[in-house]
């Protein structure tokens, strides 16, 4: 499902952000990518959904070959995945039911397909009692709930999570991270980072450590 | 579609309402510029046909000869000559007997009048006047001087030539300053949509991560522009309908120059669709100048907008 084959990202810099990434996450697999802030987290994530061109490598991901992908076919490749972002990239002057729907807008679904699609998912994530609520109406934890009905609700194959945790407090995060399991159990592949070892802890599923651009750690929790 | 386009329309006017109002003023006042200038062109052009109809051609002869065949053939190969009257010395002088009688009443009956006045051909032309139709007739009335009979041509060359010139200078001025006054509501309605996408570049930001394709990126933008245009060249037609009318009132109050209210139109239905249209295209074109900087892909997070 993702497949990562002697990666390299290099900024301008010259800055290493990664180095020799070598990884492959099964379908259906839930895995944790751990390490500090500046490791290369965001990077892998960002170069594993298009956002970034690595420097050298190869990248699979949900069938795509991301070295032969055309600039024209990335809207599509990232229709096949859900993004969950830290600081939640939600559109502050659309309502939780606007911002949950948009991906399925994007897709030109029917509208009674968007309306009971999304109302599900809204139901799914504990919401529906704030479905005409702006973001700024609700709490962190709510705002990551809504950014993960909007990564699920067009049924992507993978879900990728950038730190969903990172600004909640451990009860919240908790919650979250529930919700991600219920998520994988459906059968989405799920790759999380997170800086929070002891929630990783808790939990048991497979660990990749990075830390300076580099996977120095494989081990299964 | 539409109404997503609209919603995101009505969402940048929410948002940032004094820009956008600021931006609607400047192309309303850009579009009424050129719906007044275009105005000005068609109705001196009005004038201009209105005027012809009073256009009279004396050709004054050497000897008198009603029957001069070149020369009735010359008259009648000019596109514009609607008929044409042979007046002999002794019409002429009764004609003008006839105009200075108030001033000269003894001259009526006066025999030893010797008549200076030559024979002359009177020609009338058609109704439909234009710039070149003057210039045309001044190239005739050459030929005519030309030819042996002829002892000289008078039309009001004086008048006719200068109101011709000052309309054409007006015509290529006004042109240039449409032509101008188009390229600036590029930049404006191009200002416009540049600061709705530099304020909304989170918004584009997610859009890119969730798979919209640059077009369905674009396309509001794009939609943004297309009705700022349409929407200021409306209110331009309003405005310059108001001053068209406050002229008409102005005119009836006696300070009009040219003629009085009858003489002047509004604009066209075909040139009112043709302005929207201009406003449409030009609002389109501004915003695409500006959203063709938006990407998707790997080079979206390189982009400044």
């Amino acid at each position: 499902m993702i497949e990562f084959s002697h990666v390299y990202k290099t900024y301008p810099g010259p800055v290493q952000a990664l180095k020799n990434i070598n990884l492959k996450i099964e379908k259906g697999e839930f895995v944790f990518l751990t390490g500090p802030s500046g490791a290369g987290k965001t990077t892998l994530f960002k170069v594993m959904s298009a956002y970034l061109k690595p420097s050298s490598g190869n990248i699979k991901v949900a069938g795509y070959d991301l070295n032969k992908i055309k600039s024209n076919e990335i809207p599509f490749f990232r229709r096949r995945i859900g993004v969950v972002y830290q600081d939640f990239k939600l559109l502050k002057d659309r309502t939780v039911y606007e911002n949950i729907s948009l991906p399925l807008e994007i897709r030109g679904d029917k509208n009674s397909y968007i309306y009971d699609k999304t109302n599900d998912m809204i139901e799914q994530v504990g919401l529906t009692h704030k479905k005409f609520m702006f973001p700024q109406q609700l709490s962190g934890g709510e705002q990551q709930r809504v950014a993960i009905a909007r990564a699920l609700v067009h049924q992507p194959g993978v879900l990728v999570a950038d730190e969903p945790t990172g600004n909640l407090d451990p009860e919240l995060s908790e919650e979250i991270m529930d919700l991600l399991d219920k998520v994988n159990a459906q059968g989405t592949t799920v790759f999380c980072a997170t800086h929070d070892h002891d929630l990783v802890k808790r939990r048991s599923k497979k660990v990749l450590d990075i830390n300076s651009g580099i996977i120095v750690e494989k081990k299964i929790g | 579609m539409v109404s997503s386009y609209l919603k995101h329309f009505f969402r940048t006017w929410q948002q940032h309402f004094s820009m956008q109002l600021a931006t609607l003023v400047v192309l309303t006042a850009t579009f009424t510029v050129i719906g007044i200038s275009i105005l000005i062109y068609q109705n001196l052009n009005t004038v201009l046909t209105q005027w012809g109809d009073s256009i009279r051609m004396s050709v004054f002869l050497k000897e008198e000869n009603p029957e001069d065949l070149s020369l009735i053939e010359k008259f009648k190969s000019f596109s514009g000559l609607e008929n044409y009257e042979y007046i002999s010395k002794q019409d002429a002088a009764n004609l003008f007997k006839k105009q200075v009688k108030n001033y000269v009443p003894d001259l009526l009956f006066n025999d030893e009048f010797e008549n200076p006045l030559p024979a002359s051909f009177e020609l009338k032309f058609n109704k439909n006047w234009s710039n070149e139709k003057v210039t045309e007739l001044a190239k005739f009335a050459q030929e005519l001087v030309g030819l042996d009979n002829v002892e000289d041509v008078s039309y009001g060359q004086g008048w006719v030539k200068n109101y011709a010139t000052v309309v054409d200078k007006f015509n290529k001025s006004s042109w240039f300053l449409v032509l101008i006054l188009l390229f600036g509501s590029l930049f404006v309605i191009g200002n416009s949509i540049r600061s709705s996408i530099s304020q909304r570049r989170d918004e584009i930001e997610v859009l890119e991560l969730i798979g919209s394709t640059t077009w369905s990126i674009r396309a509001p933008y794009l939609f943004e522009g297309f009705l700022l245009g349409i929407i200021s060249s409306m209110i331009s037609l309003m405005v310059t309908y108001g001053i068209y009318k406050w002229q008409l009132l102005v005119m009836d109050s006696g300070l009009g120059i040219l003629g009085g209210k009858h003489s002047l139109n509004f604009l066209t239905v075909d040139i009112q669709l043709l302005i929207i249209l201009v406003g449409g295209i030009f609002g389109l074109i501004g915003s695409y100048i500006c959203v063709a900087k938006i990407n998707n892909g790997w080079a979206a997070d390189q982009v400044e907008t």
